[in-house]
């Protein structure tokens, strides 16, 4: 019993070690290479923590081949498009000026349901309202609707005005982040003054949200 | 760059080990192999003392095969061994002829392991 104990402990950390070695891209959609090793990497840890009988060892050797092999082949596609186009596919496109190629639906055995559940996800109900429609390589798929169907824009109505960056969190459920603090071009002053115009400690703060021209928005704890 | 260089390194780290595990395993195998001999060719020449001391000094020798290689050999096919060579004693005591067999036994079973562990093409596919 304890066997298994340390062994799913020292699995777990293996996996996360190698999880996190693989990259952020993991964690999101999976490419085909990437699926694969998901699975195989569940399948493999489970072996080891099963069967007592089998060393520790023959679970984490794999695991980080397997790890390995996917980092060496990512990185290779990075310098090579005929290795990326092999292991990770290319995208397609289904939908031209409205009119739905079906040989490349076919091609990709994706069936007229999966494509317009697609669309629904875009709010869009009508085929003729996409001008370009793309399947990417994780399966997902990328609408570009007709330009009479877009939603308005700041630019097609001429307006204009500054793009700015979105608020910061300073203060998370108490604790001040002064990196942020500093890296949106404010100082404790500025945070000094705020707190003592509203008459509030930091550790009263659970969420303070401020961007670079010095506006915030504060919510203070619940007692 | 930095997770390319580091699988880079833990790729070799496990085929160092590799290497080095298979090269750890022969060894023990010879010596384990040879000491076999010994408590045979000690029995064959009807010398009970030396062959006694010699299965003594095997199970010395099986105790450290055993702390050494369980981290890599499954323990089913180490349990095996250990039951043959707890066999040894008694069977020397009687004088039977099994002594030779189980001797056999244990060499086999050792060729077994480490042939399980070499990376020729049969075990590979």
């Amino acid at each position: 019993m304890l066997i298994i104990y340390f062994r799913a402990i020292i699995l777990y950390i293996v996996i996360v070690f190698s999880i996190r070695l693989m990259g952020k891209r993991q964690l999101g959609e999976l490419q085909p290479s990437e699926f694969v090793v998901a699975i195989l990497i569940s399948d493999i840890a489970t072996l080891p923590v099963e069967d007592v009988n089998i060393p520790m060892i023959m679970g984490i050797v794999p695991i980080l081949t397997i790890v390995c092999l996917d980092v060496f082949i990512s990185a290779l596609s990075l310098k090579s498009k005929k290795i990326r186009k092999i292991v990770c596919g290319s995208p397609k496109i289904v939908i031209k000026d409205g009119i739905i190629d079906q040989k490349v639906l076919k091609d990709l055995r994706f069936s007229i349901d999966d494509l317009i559940e697609s669309l629904r996800a875009y709010n869009i109900f009508d085929v003729s309202d996409v001008q370009f429609a793309v399947v990417e390589t994780t399966g997902s798929v990328s609408v570009y609707q007709k330009y009479d169907k877009q939603s308005v824009s700041a630019q097609m109505l001429g307006l204009n005005g500054q793009s700015k960056n979105p608020p910061q969190i300073l203060i998370d459920d108490g604790v001040l982040n002064k990196q942020v603090l500093y890296s949106i071009n404010l100082d404790d002053t500025w945070l000094n003054n705020i707190l003592n115009k509203n008459n509030i400690a930091i550790k009263e703060i659970f969420l303070f949200t401020a961007d670079e021209t010095g506006e915030y928005n504060m919510i203070k704890k619940e007692k | 760059m930095k997770r390319v260089l580091l699988c880079g390194a833990i790729t070799a780290i496990i085929i160092i080990t590799s290497v080095i595990m298979l090269i750890s395993l022969n060894n023990h195998n010879n010596a384990l192999c040879s000491k076999v001999d010994e408590c045979v060719e000690a029995y064959e020449n009807k010398k009970s003392e030396l062959a006694l001391q010699k299965v003594e000094e095997l199970t010395h020798l099986w105790e450290d095969y055993y702390t050494d290689m369980a981290f890599v050999v499954q323990s089913d096919k180490i349990h095996g061994i250990c039951v043959s060579i707890s066999k040894l004693k008694p069977l020397l005591k009687e004088q039977s002829n099994e002594f030779i067999s189980e001797c056999e036994s244990i060499k086999l079973s050792l060729e077994l392991i480490y042939d399980s562990h070499y990376p020729y093409l049969r075990n590979v596919i």
